[in-house]
């Protein structure tokens, strides 16, 4: 329960510093979703090492003297920067004459300063379309988690499931967001689609450990949600941690290797992978624990209501628990160390079911023999009885 | 091993050289052509029908990868507005006709509608004007329109609103004008250019390994529409036509009023009113005429409606001038000596370096027909060569050792199936590459990117299965069992997140754009190729695996026999 706590807050701390900069100083939107032109130009030379700032100096003041307003910076390889990048903002009516005319001028401006300067990629994004690839891009994500939010739903038979896993994808883009709030990298189309492939990859993973969930509810009847949900994670985390591992491989060659084209692309791969891997496991199915905890509290607060006192059922649940926990040891004594090494102290309004619990706690490769839609289903007929 | 296994194994070898040889296209019985001229290979050797080449990708690269210029141009919408002013109805006199007309071409306010000088078009039919410009939207159609009736209405009492509507483009005005811009570029020769329209109103135009990408974007910038204006005759008329001076080799005309007073071209333009434009020239009527000594013309011929305008018109004007204007600059403006009967000639201005050339670019354009609308430039993208060589370059190297680093893990930490595995991961590349090849996908920089990424992401099915089967053969089942049941268990797992992924691809396909679209499909390709190689395929080799020696020692399937229960 603490460590819950613990992970939850681990989240907000991430989330909640990346809302501040987010609140303050906005998000560094590309010109896909302002408008404007960004041209990238290629130097004759790298620019020299330490003098790199006073270079980009010399160019602002170059485009400032044509009235321009525009960002500069320096792009390149580890080798050295020989590319400037230039963003140019929107401009309302005509932007396309307005933004081509510009596009000339700072050339000229550029080349004064700069000899043998070209451009080697063009970018212009009128207002136009850059209304419509917001709207897009926001849609995307709304119908991306929708789709996830559905299918886990349905195929899960239950809303704490696919909601659960809703809130672990939002977690996850929301710190997507932050981090590109706190390091003021760009904000455009291929962040997007970056973050909504993110989406796709952790849900793998919060898929996995829910279907591990949901078989082991079917083999362990009795043990309570938050034991099986623990270990269920323990017998899935080799994946998680291998699966996140393979991706990571690939990402961070492609980061160190693949160009500055992809570099933002791939920073958010990474960043989104690694938290979806951390969400799944420490978010989702934490969330689930709650909501299903609540759930029995509920139902245990339900049948203490109905009068027949329930210590007995369940102390006649936890009996032949024990029982075969005994005579299965070596098995148990080797799966013990799972739940200690994050204890997941059973929460239940009836001491009853604690102590229930606390049988399937060592032996939790064993069944005990209610579970709690059978407890439902007791507690439903007793009030028909009643 | 087992007859049905063997069959499986021939099925997918044969489905990985297919691959092989649809993508990498050593054989083929047509000639392989370049992507960059589209011209036909040498073949290294040629063997019956079967000609022989050196391997190489063949894929459509992208145009972040090859470079090249990504438009995205926009219809723009129209005002059309109709009014009936008796003052030119055939009951009046000639001269109290023409005054009226000029009166109305003064009073236009062209800097106060439309959204750029040009945009407007005055046209006159009996006693019935059409004002023709552009609108921003509704509201500015409003106000546009409420600007033109003001102004009439207040120096002709009696004049009458007819009708005032938008006109916004309708699919088929944008297929026309995909069906334009095609006949256009395709005329100038581009390799494997793309044109599509974007519902409602857009148009993207892909031009790859274009080299002069200012001039492309100008070609077909220069789809504005041929018009025929009527010079007011205090510009010119009979004899005092204007001053013709060449410089570049184009000429440059200038117009005086009676006063001396010079008139520059740009408001000359504005006030001479149309008498017919490109929209109204019959397709494929336009030749080049190029007889050494003499002046090149360009050929036109009208068609209906303008066909008769143009009749009726130079018949009642012979004398006066007629201006012709191809995007707002006056190229040739001759004298009417006689009745045009509908066809004519361009010529002057062509004669000059390069003159020919553009005689043949304006024959293209005219040929092609004249869009039904204005286009203007909402989005550009211009990506070099250069950077997209090196971009292609650095992802390739970048996504072989990511995927070499997967391999050597996958063995490390699985030993015997991790490399089975591998070798599923291997084909899986060729698959893939053979599936995008099958249905025809370009492959972008994001593309790739997918393509690395999927590598990455294939193995995840695969490492679920092994996790799985470590798991069974230590509950004690024999190998088989605890292969089949891994396999078995972890299906619907397996199955559920993968359609997870490939939703949100197919969220990203509808929704994106460019090479966006591109990253989605290869990624949904991606997904559903890993499901197969890495459940089908590795389920395979596992099973051959189980058949053969190796299945006796537990330690290759990274399970030591001491965790494995009931030993």
């Amino acid at each position: 329960m603490h460590l819950r706590n613990l992970w939850f807050t681990i989240s907000l701390l991430i989330i909640l510093p990346g809302a501040a900069f987010w609140a303050t100083r906005g998000l560094n939107y590309g010109i896909d979703f302002t408008g404007g032109g960004l041209i990238t130009y290629k130097l004759a030379q790298a620019l020299p090492r330490g003098g790199e700032l006073a270079a980009l100096e010399k160019a602002r003041a170059a485009i400032a003297r044509t009235g321009i307003e525009a960002r500069v910076q320096a792009a390149g390889t580890a080798a050295g920067n020989d590319q400037l990048l230039v963003r140019t903002r929107k401009a309302e009516k005509n932007a396309d004459a307005v933004l081509t005319d510009q596009e000339k001028k700072i050339e000229t401006a550029l080349n004064a300063e700069f000899p043998g300067i070209r451009p080697l990629a063009t970018d212009m994004v009128t207002p136009v379309v850059s209304k419509d690839l917001l709207r897009n891009a926001v849609w995307s994500v709304i119908a991306g988690m929708g789709f996830i939010l559905l299918w886990v739903w349905v195929r899960y038979h239950g809303w704490q499931w696919g909601g659960t896993a809703l809130v672990a994808l939002s977690h996850d883009v929301l710190v997507l967001i932050g981090v590109f709030a706190m390091t003021y990298r760009e904000i455009n189309s291929p962040f997007v689609a970056a973050a909504l492939t993110v989406v796709g990859f952790s849900v793998h993973d919060t898929i996995i450990i829910y279907d591990r969930i949901r078989e082991n509810l079917r083999l362990r009847k009795g043990s309570t949600f938050a034991e099986t949900c623990n270990i269920s994670l323990l017998e899935t985390l080799a994946r998680s941690v291998n699966t996140v591992l393979t991706v990571e491989f690939v990402l961070v060659s492609v980061y160190l290797l693949g160009g500055t084209s992809l570099r933002d692309f791939t920073f958010a791969m990474i960043i989104g992978v690694t938290v979806g891997a951390y969400s799944s496991i420490f978010n989702a199915s934490q969330l689930m624990v709650v909501l299903k905890n609540r759930e029995e509290r509920r139902l245990a607060q339900r049948r203490a209501q109905g009068g027949r006192p329930a210590t007995a059922v369940a102390a006649r649940a936890a009996r032949p628990a024990a029982e075969r926990a005994s005579r299965s040891a070596p098995q148990a004594s080797r799966r013990a160390q799972a739940p200690q090494a994050k204890p997941e102290p059973a929460v239940g309004a009836e001491a009853a079911l604690e102590t229930a619990a606390s049988g399937g706690l060592d032996s939790s490769e064993e069944r005990t023999p209610r579970d709690a839609r059978r407890k439902l289903k007791a507690g439903r007929k007793r009030k028909k009885r009643f | 091993m087992q007859a049905r296994l063997r069959w499986w194994l021939i099925a997918i070898i044969a489905l990985v050289i297919a691959s092989l040889v649809g993508v990498l296209e050593p054989i083929k019985l047509r000639d392989r052509k370049d992507p960059d001229t589209g011209k036909p290979v040498p073949p290294v050797d040629r063997m019956g029908p079967f000609r022989f080449y050196k391997p190489h990708i063949g894929l459509t690269l992208g145009l972040d990868l090859r470079g090249g210029i990504h438009l995205v141009l926009q219809a723009q919408r129209e005002g059309v507005f109709d009014y009936t002013v008796p003052e030119l109805s055939g009951a009046r006199s000639e001269a109290e006709q023409t005054d009226t007309w000029e009166k109305i071409v003064g009073l236009l306010p062209m800097d106060k509608i439309g959204t750029d000088k040009r945009n407007v078009e005055l046209k006159r039919e009996g006693a019935e004007v059409r004002v023709r410009t552009r609108v921003n939207d509704e509201a500015d159609m409003r106000r546009q329109s409420k600007i033109v009736t003001d102004l009439l209405t207040a120096a002709f009492p009696k004049i009458q609103t007819k009708s005032t509507k938008a006109q916004s483009v309708s699919s088929d005005d944008l297929k026309s004008i995909v069906r334009i811009l095609e006949n256009r570029i395709n005329a100038f020769g581009v390799a494997e250019p793309l044109i599509q329209s974007q519902l409602p109103d857009r148009v993207i135009v892909e031009l790859p390994g274009i080299k002069d990408p200012e001039k492309a974007k100008e070609m077909i910038k220069k789809t504005a529409v041929l018009q025929f204006r009527a010079v007011p005759r205090k510009y010119a008329y009979g004899d005092k036509g204007p001053d013709v001076t060449k410089v570049d080799g184009r000429d440059v005309f200038t117009f005086s009023e009676a006063s001396g007073k010079e008139a520059p071209v740009s408001q000359v333009i504005d006030q001479s009113p149309i008498v017919a434009t490109g929209r109204d020239l019959q397709p494929g009527s336009s030749r080049v005429i190029s007889v050494p000594g003499q002046q090149t013309q360009v050929t036109f011929a009208l068609q209906g409606d303008a066909r008769k305008d143009m009749e009726t018109f130079t018949r009642g004007n012979v004398r006066a001038y007629l201006a012709v204007v191809l995007d707002g600059q006056m190229i040739s403006c001759p004298v009417i000596k006689s009745t045009i009967p509908g066809e004519g000639v361009i010529e002057g201005g062509f004669d000059r370096p390069g003159g020919l050339e553009e005689a043949r670019d304006l024959s293209v354009l005219l040929n092609a027909g004249a869009l039904p609308f204005d286009l203007e430039y909402v989005e550009n993208r211009t990506i070099s060569p250069e950077l997209g060589e090196d971009a292609l370059h650095k992802s390739l190297i970048a996504g072989l050792i990511g995927m070499v680093i997967v391999l050597l893990f996958m063995i490390a930490y699985y030993r015997l199936p991790g490399l089975l595995a591998d070798i599923a991961l291997v084909m899986y590349c060729a698959l893939l590459m053979g599936a995008i090849k099958l249905v025809d996908q370009v492959l972008t920089l994001p593309g790739i990117l997918a393509v690395i990424i999927s590598i990455g992401m294939a193995v995840d099915a695969n490492i679920i299965i092994f996790e799985r089967l470590k798991e069974e053969i230590r509950t004690g089942k024999t190998l088989r069992s605890a292969v089949e049941a891994a396999f078995k268990r972890a299906w619907t797992a397996i199955l559920d997140s993968n359609v997870c992924s490939i939703g949100t691809g197919l969220v990203l396909f509808i929704f994106g754009t460019g090479p966006i679209k591109g990253f989605a499909v290869a990624l949904i390709i991606g997904v559903a190729v890993s499901l197969f190689t890495a459940v089908t395929v590795t389920r395979l080799f596992m099973n051959m695996a189980v058949d053969s020696r190796a299945a006796r020692n537990l330690g290759l399937f990274g399970v030591s026999s001491q965790e494995v229960q009931g030993t």
